[in-house]
């Protein structure tokens, strides 16, 4: 048993060497902010795997073999971090792409738009996208083929997202007035209504296998944070190409904020909005 | 119509009888830095003549603005290791703010806008640094600087200003394009009169003249065409001051382009990473703001 080890001051040069290794593997960028979670992290690694120190702990990181010590840390990261938070980028796509978007459809007498949310959280962003997909169609909805198809890796997440029963402090991606309009309240809880609920599909899909993906293949918008950022090299490569092949043309891939896609020449343009950034499927 | 509004504006905006003056030493820096006998205890001398602003101008050297390994304790060495140009630039900055922090527009938000600009040209320079370019502080300040019209349209044609602003809001369209249909001439323009009137470097005239068509800039197209993009990623960042921010691909906006035909190793610049690298250096505009603010 790993004893508990003392609290770990993550010198400057460790944690720029950790910060990189990340960067060039995960395609995951944290800034200076970031040093003091990085040594709690770090401390809980060192104790996990009884080392003695920072050091050592980077040195193991840095070596080419130690690719799955390479997903722990993101996820120790990603999990204390903002990374669940996506505002600014639900805002994009309810203020900018859905208008844009539905008047370009409705203008070519094609009525369907396809979103597809494959982050691994409790449903909080596929309704988050279905509560923008109404707003942008209003009362038209019900003539219009328009969901939100929301993949989960496992049982217990798609248990969550059925419930759709959020805590006081969320829902953290809707702004204010969506409460009334797409919530019931239950003494602390908000529950998303039903007309929100009908327009997601729930489906358990395997987030490493695109052939087994129950996705349509011409989404408009996919929603694809903290899904790649454990998945390095080629694989990670290859996920991104079989997201790209489910996209229409100009249609935008959503990413976790501190991600980037890394070499998508030829598959996609970054597309900045306020505090967001999209890329949009060439 | 707009011929004659926009004499009718810049009338009034010449009557002003508190227009804003820059300081005489800023001229005088001004031209000593392009006269080949100037040296740099004369110069140090100058700036040492007004206490205030040499402490301010050793604050922001000593600071992570620079990030300088050792301290500098007086002008001379601060002009012997960043060059009298990048002094002289800097001190033009810090002179602009002050002359403009004085002032006061009843709905003008001065924090958002200084924040703007210091983020600005903070962004510059460090768009300047992955170029391999040395502008000699003159991104920086040109950044700083590059949007004084706006504080004159709103000190002395409030009431048009608003209406530029509102519309821009309204109609989702950048607020020059908003001015000029309200006030026959933008902010640039103004701010172009003003630091010509001031006798600013030509370098930096065609920054705030040209910031937002830099496909007119003929000076020193690659510094106008920096501030250009560090004042789009400035509001995608959400640190705009004012109007709609619209959507931003890199690729495809024109300062971008000019600034790849001159440096075409931008190609493989990880630019995705570059973003993220810039919430650290608008970390460094708050520390500039909050230096130059206090004394």
């Amino acid at each position: 048993m790993a004893a508990q080890t003392d609290a770990i001051a993550l010198e400057r040069d460790c944690f720029n060497r950790l910060r990189e290794r990340l960067y060039a593997r995960q395609r995951v960028y944290y800034g200076d902010e970031a040093r003091a979670l990085f040594e709690k992290c770090v401390q809980e690694r060192v104790a996990a795997l009884n080392l003695g120190g920072a050091e050592e702990y980077v040195a193991r990181v840095e070596k080419e073999a130690n690719a799955e010590e390479m997903c722990n840390l993101p996820s120790l990261l990603f999990a204390s971090a903002e990374g669940t938070q996506c505002r600014a980028q639900v805002r994009a796509v309810r203020e900018r792409i859905l208008p844009a978007l539905v008047s370009t459809r409705r203008s070519e007498g094609e009525r369907r738009v396809a979103i597809v949310s494959m982050s691994g959280d409790d449903g909080e962003e596929a309704y988050a996208l279905a509560m923008a997909l109404r707003e942008a169609l209003g009362e038209e909805i019900g003539g219009w083929d328009a969901r939100v198809y929301c993949g989960r890796h496992t049982e217990e997440q798609m248990e969550q997202a059925r419930a759709g029963r959020y805590r006081s402090l969320s829902p953290r991606n809707t702004p204010d007035e969506f409460e009334a309009r797409h919530f019931n309240r239950e003494k602390t809880s908000f529950i998303v209504k039903s007309d929100v609920r009908s327009v997601v599909e729930l489906s358990l899909f395997e987030p490493d296998r695109p052939e087994e993906w129950k996705f349509p293949a011409d989404a408009d918008v996919v929603f694809a944070r903290a899904y790649l950022s454990c998945r390095g090299g080629e694989k990670r490569a290859g996920l991104v190409r079989a997201i790209h092949a489910r996209m229409r043309p100009g249609g935008y891939l959503f990413i976790s904020p501190n991600e980037s896609l890394g070499d998508c020449e030829g598959l996609f343009n970054a597309v900045y909005y306020p505090k967001a950034v999209a890329y949009r499927r060439i | 119509m707009a011929s004659s509004k926009v004499t009718e504006i810049m009338e009034r905006i010449k009557k002003v009888s508190d227009l804003p003056t820059l300081p005489a030493i800023a001229a005088e820096l001004l031209r000593m830095v392009h006269d080949p006998r100037s040296s740099m205890p004369q110069l140090a001398s100058i700036i040492e003549r007004d206490p205030a602003l040499s402490t301010k101008v050793l604050r922001v050297v000593n600071s992570p603005f620079y990030g300088l390994r050792q301290k500098i304790g007086d002008l001379d060495r601060a002009l012997v290791i960043l060059g009298m140009r990048e002094i002289v630039n800097l001190v033009s900055g810090l002179l602009v703010f002050r002359t403009f922090s004085k002032h006061r527009g009843p709905t003008f938000d001065r924090q958002a806008f200084w924040l703007h600009s210091a983020a600005c040209g903070v962004i510059s320079r460090a768009i300047a640094g992955k170029l391999g370019y040395r502008f000699a502080g003159e991104d920086f300040v040109g950044g700083l600087i590059h949007d004084i019209g706006k504080i004159v349209l709103d000190q002395f044609v409030h009431e048009d200003f608003m209406r530029a602003l509102n519309l821009a809001e309204a109609r989702k369209m950048p607020l020059y394009v908003a001015e000029e249909e309200v006030l026959g001439i933008a902010h640039s323009q103004v701010g172009e009169w003003l630091a010509m009137t001031w006798g600013l470097p030509e370098t930096l005239v065609e920054v705030i003249a040209e910031h937002h068509c830099v496909e007119l800039a003929t000076g020193n197209p690659l510094l106008v065409a920096t501030v250009h993009v560090a004042n789009q990623i400035c509001k995608i960042k959400g640190l705009g001051f004012s109007g709609y921010v619209a959507d931003f691909v890199l690729r495809e906006d024109v300062g971008w382009k000019i600034l790849k035909e001159s440096c075409p190793q931008l190609e493989e610049m990880d630019m995705e990473r570059f973003m993220f690298e810039i919430d650290g250096e608008i970390e460094k505009a708050r520390q500039f703001l909050a230096l130059t603010q206090t004394l």
